[in-house]
């Protein structure tokens, strides 16, 4: 009974701006939120027990259902930013509040004045659905977009941030 | 007589823009390295330059100082070499190198490697001197290769690995001398054309806009050999493009000066020092880092 009420959900992933607390920015990006508004319709299948059971194991709770749309909330963790070592923090959640743990986040940097990124931070999980990006490296001062990509199928968000180093 | 009046002062432009030829953003320039003076066969140059960094112009032309603790120092050799082909045509080359040394918070970085190379082609439309009162005019024809790394390729934290942009870029100026013993004066009217380059944004082609350079310098001769000049110049770029669409306040501008002296030491010999500055004040920049070069060449020429 289980197995068919989750072959009938729908997951439904959208793209969440401006949650950040640094300058949040909803501006469409050059490649990650661009490709991510594209990758962010609507689900219509939740796809074969298989792919149920992987997005149900990604909760807090062994087996909980993930319910798009998919929620990135990233934010620097000092209000101060520095042009090196800095650190991201991303929490990632369902529309019901389950954290979304194992999941796929990448985070890239882009100085949109200057047409040039800069090496993508690495990022390791932690808990309930948290993950840190431990080293941005700015690698010069000015503007810069700062966008996390989140990617647990069939679930996929981005959030930009606009940002200025020093 | 007028011609070889004109020629006594003119060698102090043999090396034009030593003083400016360290770029602002690793940027190509439309001018070349310099000419042939009427007698000669061939040149080689080589030139050194260290130009540290104090801050930068935003986007909305704003001054802003770099913080505390943040250095940023672009050292580059140059070598160079002319040749004459026709008595009105002269062919140029010019590989630098460039290092970077870059520190921020606890982080040191220091890298280097091959910079943008230039090969170039000048005409003589009219010969300097030719005229009593007509400044000789030349066109020179330009190709920057992108041999330096570009930052989409950059590997390390603060991108001191970077030394190129990663374009191609055409480049068309025109220069105008003329002098009147012991002044002379140069005109410099010049710009390029980036072409379209991958490899910034995935699966999008990218061109940096195109620019507008002017370089205006004037001199006079304090004793014979001895030449001191004044060097300005502007650059404007357009705004970059990304696929089809123009990146807003992606443009940049910048103005700056300085001296720079000449000093033909031998009979085959000329040396020039000269500093070049950005001037550090909201509006007179936009989009750029402000840096200050000093620098030092040295030519010698085969005749």
């Amino acid at each position: 009974m289980l197995k068919l009420l989750l072959r009938s959900v729908v997951l439904v992933a959208v793209v969440t701006t401006g949650c950040g607390p640094v300058n949040g920015s909803a501006d469409a990006g050059p490649d990650d939120a661009g490709s991510s508004s594209e990758d962010a319709g609507v689900v219509t299948d939740a796809g074969s027990m298989t792919d149920a059971g992987q997005v149900g194991d990604a909760g807090t709770d062994a087996g909980a259902l993930l319910v798009g749309p998919l929620g990135v909330a990233a934010s620097f963790e000092s209000t101060t930013l520095r042009r090196t070592g800095n650190s991201l923090l991303v929490h990632l959640q369902d529309s019901t509040g389950t954290p979304v743990t194992g999941a796929e986040v990448t985070v890239s940097l882009w100085m949109p004045a200057h047409g040039h990124g800069a090496p993508a931070p690495a990022v390791t999980a932690l808990t309930n659905g948290d993950y840190r990006a431990a080293a941005v490296n700015f690698t010069m001062a000015g503007t810069w977009e700062v966008t996390v990509s989140a990617v647990k199928n069939p679930l996929s968000a981005s959030q930009k941030l606009t940002v200025t180093s020093p | 007589m007028k011609s070889w009046r004109a020629g006594a002062v003119l060698w102090a432009l043999l090396i034009p823009g030593v003083a400016s030829a360290a770029a602002c953003c690793l940027s190509s320039s439309a001018f070349g390295v310099g000419r042939l003076a009427l007698w000669e066969d061939g040149a080689v140059l080589a030139s050194f330059s260290a130009a540290p960094a104090f801050g930068r112009w935003d986007e909305n032309g704003d001054w802003v100082a770099d913080t505390a603790g943040t250095q940023d120092f672009e050292f580059r050799a140059s070598v160079a070499g002319l040749l004459a082909v026709h008595d009105r045509v002269q062919l140029a080359a010019r590989l630098p190198w460039v290092v970077n040394r870059r520190t921020a918070d606890d982080i040191i970085d220091v890298n280097h490697g091959p910079g943008e190379a230039l090969l170039a082609a000048r005409f003589e439309a009219v010969p300097i001197g030719a005229f009593e009162k007509m400044p000789g005019v030349a066109v020179t024809a330009g190709l920057t290769m992108p041999l330096g790394r570009p930052m989409s390729a950059t590997r390390s934290p603060l991108s001191a690995d970077v030394t190129g942009r990663g374009a191609w870029v055409p480049s068309l100026s025109a220069t105008f001398e003329y002098a009147i013993q012991p002044w002379y004066v140069q005109l410099n009217v010049g710009g390029t054309v980036p072409l379209p380059m991958g490899g910034a944004v995935p699966g999008i082609e990218q061109r940096f806009g195109p620019t507008l350079e002017l370089g205006l310098a004037c001199g006079w001769e304090l004793r014979e050999g001895f030449v001191v000049s004044l060097v300005t110049r502007a650059t404007f770029e357009a705004n970059l493009v990304q696929g089809d669409d123009e990146v807003e306040n992606s443009g940049a501008r910048e103005v700056g000066l300085g001296p720079t002296i000449s000093w033909k030491v031998a009979r085959h010999w000329v040396v020039q020092a000269g500093v070049d500055t950005g001037l550090f004040v909201s509006r007179l920049g936009d989009n750029r880092q402000g840096r200050t070069s000093v620098s030092a060449g040295v030519r010698y020429a085969f005749f």
